[in-house]
C-alpha cells in the first residue's frame, strides 16, 4: 500500500482532514455534498481524475475512501489529539480552511520556517512540535498568572484564601479517573458477627387478604 | 437488451445511493420504491409490470442497500 498510496506529508494531511470532517459534517446533516466530498478527498489522497471517481459503484469508492483515511493518521499518540469534550463553539473570526492557516502560523512564528517547508514535515513531528509549542506558551502564561494578584482569591468574610490557577488547554488537563477499588486485610476488619442494618420485610399477603380479589 | 426477471439490480454509484438515502424516511413510501427502481433497474418497464413483481425488484434492489446504510450509521456513529 505504502508504493501505491505514500503517507501524506502535514500539509496534505491538513488538507484531507478539513475534507473529511466536512464529510462527517454533511453526512450528520444529509446534505447534498457528501458524495463530492466523498469524492474529493479520494482525488485529493491518490491523484485520481474526479470524473472518473463519479463512475465508480459506491462500494468501491468506500473502499478507496477508507483506504486513504487509514494512511492519514498520526503514527504517534499525541495528547493534543485526544478528542475535546468541550463544546467549541466556532469564533466569529473564523473562515473555512483557519484549521490550515492555524497549523502554518503556529509554527512558522516559532521557528520561523517557510510554508513550504512546514507542508513536507513528517505529520508525527509537525503534530509533537505544535504540541510543545503550546505547552510551553501555557506554561509561560501560567507563570506570569503565578505572580499576578489573580492566582489567588481571598475571601473578607471567612478570612480564608484559595488558589486560583490558570486554566489549561484540555490535552493538559489531568484526567480524572475512577477510584481504585482497594481490598482491606481480614485483619483489620471489625471482630464479631456485626449488626446488619435493618431490611423491610417482605409481606406475605394472608388468604383473607385476597377473598376480595 | 431485454430486461428478465433474472436481472440483477445494477450497482449504483456514491451521488445515486445518496440521492436514494435522502428520500429515505425508513418506511416503504412510494416515492423511495419507485426512486429504487428507477436507479436499479433503468429499462424496467415499471406501468406494464405486475405488482407483485414490482415489489419482489424493489426487495431484491434493497438488499444491496442495507450495507451502504450500515456504512453511513458507523460513519456518523463515529464522529
Amino acid at each position: 500500500m505504502q508504493r501505491v498510496y505514500p503517507r501524506p506529508h502535514f500539509g496534505k494531511f491538513l488538507h484531507l482532514e478539513d475534507i473529511k470532517h466536512k464529510i462527517l459534517q454533511a453526512a450528520k446533516r444529509k446534505e447534498e455534498t457528501f458524495p463530492d466530498l466523498v469524492v474529493s478527498y479520494i482525488s485529493a489522497a491518490f491523484l485520481f481524475p474526479k470524473i472518473l471517481l463519479a463512475k465508480l459503484p459506491w462500494d468501491i469508492t468506500f473502499l478507496l475512501f477508507s483506504l486513504a483515511s487509514s494512511m492519514n493518521v498520526p503514527k504517534v499518540s499525541i495528547p493534543l489529539l485526544k478528542p475535546n469534550k468541550q463544546k467549541n463553539e466556532k469564533a466569529v473570526w473564523d473562515y473555512q480552511g483557519r484549521g490550515y492557516a492555524m497549523y502554518i502560523h503556529i509554527i512558522a512564528s516559532t521557528y520561523g520556517w517557510t510554508q513550504k517547508y512546514i507542508d513536507n514535515l513528517d505529520v508525527d513531528v509537525a503534530l509533537a512540535l505544535v504540541q510543545e509549542i503550546i505547552t510551553d506558551e501555557q506554561l509561560d502564561r501560567e507563570f506570569l498568572w503565578s505572580m499576578s494578584d489573580k492566582n489567588y482569591i481571598y475571601n473578607y468574610q471567612t478570612k480564608t484564601g484559595k488558589a486560583n490557577p490558570l486554566e489549561r488547554p484540555y490535552f493538559m488537563q489531568v484526567e480524572v479517573l475512577a477510584p481504585k477499588k482497594i481490598m482491606i486485610p481480614k485483619s483489620m476488619m471489625p471482630v464479631g458477627a456485626g449488626t446488619y442494618a435493618p431490611q423491610p420485610e417482605e409481606k406475605i399477603p394472608s388468604p383473607a387478604d385476597l377473598r376480595g380479589l | 437488451m431485454k430486461l428478465t426477471m433474472k436481472t440483477k439490480p445494477k450497482r449504483l454509484t456514491l451521488s445515486q445511493i445518496w440521492s436514494l438515502y435522502l428520500v429515505d424516511e425508513g418506511e416503504e413510501t412510494s416515492g423511495f420504491v419507485i426512486k429504487m427502481l428507477d436507479l436499479c433497474y433503468p429499462k424496467l418497464n415499471r406501468e406494464k409490470m405486475d405488482a407483485m413483481d414490482k415489489m419482489g425488484k424493489y426487495w431484491e434492489a434493497k438488499s444491496s442497500y442495507f450495507p451502504f446504510l450500515d456504512v453511513i450509521k458507523g460513519m456518523v456513529g463515529n464522529g
